[in-house]
């Protein structure tokens, strides 16, 4: 017979059991399916004990623990820490990172982050509006507050302004208040920005956390992490005003419409981009490679962010569509128009 | 359920029984992973093609905040919206010991019972070890990791060839996957430990097929 608790160590037919669990060293408490840490601390105490006693001393060991981490680290730049020609656009860009130097705290936040998401310093937004200083004052006050509806168009906006090698960079999060609501006159029914412009500083934090409670709970699944949308021209130009909370890529399927030629400073090439009757302006940045050569009539797929106030379409991967994608390309536009729009409906945001 | 050891419990080991002997055979001819760990790469021994559940990444980000959440399969049509290969190379690589990073400051095998921490024999294997976000029209899934042999796959190198790759090289390496919907086999591991999270494990990722992306639309 052996238990667990049994001090001696042979069973009824003379072998030798070794208990399995130290079982001197546990406290007698029931085996739960989900161990506490208690538990895995004392049965981390037990192992170490045991593998001490078997092996040498620990200390001239931690000596060559030193000079390994030293030599590891060393080895651990690999050919150095290389930069690309275009600092300011690493490939974080491409990845849709925030502009800060540390990579795993800048990538876009998930869902469940939405609410508590961190967010680089307050911008002001450019003097196109009527904003004043008590305006991105009372902004700077809010910076707890989660950004939801206004801080994909603000960060849009403040595109305009921003150095042109960091643009990728922009769909960061700055936000505004009251005055926002003039320069989306179709998003009004976005109850959040109602409730700020409508109220005194102090009572929109009070009511946008109500609204948070009420708004994104049920939109939770939707959040404000990145999500990108296949969708042709016309799908782009009416999604990206309605959907307004979040960064939002698009995948977008059309004729390349026009000579691709340079802009004025000569760092992007700039072209048009046709779906039936809709066209739009695109701008592609040539950072870390040239742009694919085009001809003009031929399918292509951009990859990229909608600009509202100047209706440009910045790419950051175009090429051209293959025969297999083509037949397809249409079906999935129109079956992603669909899916949003149930979603839209779900969480009210549809007008 | 709760399992109770008492004075009068009785253990027997290896019962001479015919279900012990057949739970023995199959316990002896399967490589179970230990999913208790993380970072362990020993390969998932689920046929792939057994998978079906499609998933968007709405799901599969609350499937990962769930706690009371069971191992899961599923499989997911999304867009890597992040993957970069051509970055600083501490993103691209990792060293391993018996299947473990180590710990970038400390060089010190991460598993705690691994015994080359203690005897200083660590075997540094250079390896692949890519963090990628997956991104669809429900929300983007964050921060989980390519393994070696899956990098491999997708770059079609090793991670010696890929250290002599020229930097054009690597950067249209990156820009065939990067924004590219991409169909991507997954395994979701309960955390088992109260506050940590639930592991997504990536068993497979390849480029989709826009056939199966327009039909599977449908289904999310």
């Amino acid at each position: 017979m052996n238990s667990f608790n049994s001090q001696t160590s042979s069973s009824a037919s003379g072998h030798k059991i070794l208990p399995i669990f130290n079982m001197r060293k546990r406290p007698r408490q029931a085996l739960y399916a989900v161990p506490s840490s208690q538990e895995i601390r004392n049965k981390e105490e037990v192992v170490s004990l045991t593998i001490n006693h078997e092996n040498q001393p620990m200390n001239p060991q931690s000596q060559s623990f030193v000079q390994y981490n030293q030599t590891r680290n060393a080895s651990a730049q690999f050919k150095g820490n290389w930069n690309k020609p275009s600092s300011s656009f690493d490939s974080s860009s491409k990845t849709f990172k925030q502009p800060t130097g540390i990579r795993p705290k800048t990538q876009l936040k998930n869902t469940n982050q939405s609410q508590t998401r961190k967010l680089p310093p307050m911008q002001l937004l450019p003097n196109n509006n009527k904003a004043n200083s008590t305006k991105s004052q009372w902004s700077r006050d809010q910076s707890s507050t989660p950004r939801t509806a206004m801080a994909h168009k603000s960060s849009v906006q403040s595109f305009q302004k921003q150095p042109k090698l960091t643009k990728l960079e922009k769909p960061s999060y700055s936000y505004h208040t009251s005055k926002e609501t003039n320069f989306q006159p179709n998003v009004s029914h976005n109850v959040f920005q109602e409730r700020i412009s409508t109220t005194t500083p102090h009572e929109a934090q009070s009511t946008s956390d109500m609204t948070r409670n009420k708004v994104m709970q049920p939109k939770e699944t939707m959040g404000s992490s990145l999500r990108v949308l296949t969708l042709g021209v016309e799908g782009v130009k009416k999604w990206s005003q309605i959907l307004s909370n979040g960064m939002l890529l698009f995948e977008v399927f059309g004729l390349l419409n026009s000579e691709v030629t340079y802009n004025s400073e000569k760092s992007a090439k700039q072209f048009t981009v046709k779906d039936g009757n809709h066209t739009m302006q695109c701008i592609f940045y040539e950072t870390d490679r040239v742009m694919p050569h085009q001809k003009r009539g031929q399918w292509i797929r951009c990859v990229g962010i909608f600009q509202n106030n100047i209706t440009i379409f910045q790419c950051v991967s175009v090429r051209e569509v293959s025969p297999n994608e083509q037949r397809w390309m249409k079906a999935q536009m129109g079956a992603c128009e669909k899916v949003i729009k149930s979603h839209a409906s779900i969480v009210k945001m549809e007008p | 359920m709760t399992l109770t050891a008492d004075r009068k419990t009785i253990f027997i080991t290896n019962p001479d029984t015919k279900e012990a002997h057949s739970l023995y055979k199959y316990g002896k001819s399967v490589e179970f992973d230990d999913d208790t760990q993380q970072d362990v790469f020993t390969p998932s021994n689920i046929n792939i093609s057994t998978i079906k559940d499609v998933y968007n990444a709405a799901q599969l980000q609350s499937k990962l905040n769930n706690i009371s959440c069971q191992v899961e399969y599923g499989l997911m049509f999304a867009f890597l919206s992040s993957f970069d290969v051509d970055g600083p190379l501490t993103n691209v690589l990792s060293y391993r010991c018996c299947n473990f990073r180590l710990n970038r400051d400390t060089g010190l095998c991460s598993n705690s019972s691994c015994a080359s921490s203690l005897a200083d024999t660590t075997e540094q294997t250079l390896t692949f070890d890519m963090r990628v976000s997956l991104s669809d029209h429900t929300g983007t899934v964050a921060g989980t990791y390519l393994t070696n042999n899956l990098v491999q796959e997708l770059l079609g190198c090793t991670v010696d060839e890929f250290m002599q790759l020229p930097e054009a090289r690597k950067t249209d390496l990156k820009w065939s996957y990067l924004l590219e919907k991409c169909k991507v086999y997954f395994k979701v591991v309960p955390s088992g430990f109260n506050g940590a999270n639930n592991t997504l494990r990536l068993l497979a990722c390849e480029r989709a097929d826009p056939k199966e992306v327009y039909n599977n639309f449908k289904l999310v």
